[in-house]
């Protein structure tokens, strides 16, 4: 994967009475360490929107960048991460898929009737999974629920940090959530 | 060719691949359509995770106590039930002298006799608090002496 906490860093503008409303500038160190917490998270939404991996990179650099010269230029008010940058992801994502796959537009004509009803059945659908995973989880022990919920509420957090905090040794913390992950991906596969 | 293994799809998943593991895996993804979309797959499921683990923790949206409507009636009724029964159970002292027709009346109640008035004297009795028996056995059942 290209390193996307290489960008190219633009001098913060200086200090504006007007602009006050607008986040702080970061420093350049400061957006490394945002980007090196959630450009994975960036990556994975991509990809599961079924983009290719070597665009997914691309547009992992795009979308960082675009968050930057929007941050700079003050028309972020509060950088929220990593929601903006899974927003800013979503929205070239399905850019990237409609180039894709409509391919260079000549006549209106040529463009399929658009219906919601495809994506409601996958809201639903998607809504549907996420109960019976619930579900699922919750027949997990209260530590196994506990490390999955660590894990997975705040992706960007080192494991390390979490095997601290519920007592265990890292090695415990991986096994558990390698068995949960299994359990989880079954309930998935059954009709 | 060696397609990822799952443990290898896993690992890229959680983010705990190294560097090295990571551009290795790009490289067969680009080569390998099928490896390509387990890995688009994995990463659906990873994100399906995501939103699972923030519904499991999300926080219970609780109503307080006093603004569940079921609670305050609840509370209202136990409230006057319980008023009703201290009320029957310990009536007031009443020092005022009491005029009760056809009803004998001691100090620790009022036995309203049989007739035409007892629905009255019971009522008046009630008024003021008294303890209400009735004949003919209110005086060894209750221990209510007749005057």
């Amino acid at each position: 994967m290209a390193d996307v906490s290489t960008l190219a860093v633009v001098k913060p503008l200086p200090d504006d009475p007007g602009t006050s409303r607008q986040a702080p500038v970061l420093t350049s160190v400061e957006w490394s360490g945002h980007i090196a917490r959630h450009a994975h998270k960036v990556t994975l939404c991509l990809l599961a929107m079924g983009l290719p991996y070597e665009r997914v990179t691309e547009l992992n650099q795009e979308v960082w960048l675009k968050l930057y010269e929007q941050h700079v230029s003050g028309a972020i008010d509060r950088l929220e991460l990593p929601g903006l940058a899974l927003t800013q992801a979503r929205y070239l994502g399905l850019a990237e898929l409609r180039r894709t796959r409509l391919g260079p537009v000549t006549s209106l004509e040529s463009l399929p009737e658009v219906s919601v009803l495809p994506r409601a059945e996958a809201q639903l659908s998607e809504r549907q999974n996420v109960a019976r995973v619930l579900a699922a989880l919750e027949r997990e022990s209260v530590i196994n629920r506990r490390v999955f919920e660590l894990v997975y509420r705040d992706p960007g957090r080192p494991q390390a940090e979490i095997a601290l905090e519920v007592g265990l040794s890292l090695q415990r913390v991986r096994q558990i959530l390698t068995e949960v992950r299994k359990r989880l991906r079954l309930v998935l596969e059954q009709p | 060719m060696t397609h990822l293994s799952a443990e290898q799809l896993e690992a890229f998943a959680l983010g705990t691949m190294d560097p090295e593991g990571t551009r290795a895996l790009a490289q067969h993804v680009s080569a390998c359509p099928a490896c390509a979309r387990r890995l688009q797959a994995e990463a659906a499921l990873e994100v399906l995770f995501r939103d699972v683990a923030n519904a499991a923790s999300a926080p219970v949206r609780v109503t307080p106590l006093y603004r569940r409507r079921s609670v305050v009636v609840g509370l209202a009724l136990a409230a006057g039930l319980a008023g009703l029964f201290v009320w029957r159970a310990v009536p007031p002292r009443s020092t005022a002298p009491i005029e009760l027709e056809g009803a004998t009346v001691s100090s620790r109640g009022v036995i309203c006799a049989n007739g035409p008035t007892q629905a009255d004297c019971m009522h008046r009795a009630q008024r003021r608090g008294l303890f209400v028996s009735y004949p003919p056995h209110a005086h060894t059942r209750y221990g209510i002496e007749e005057l």
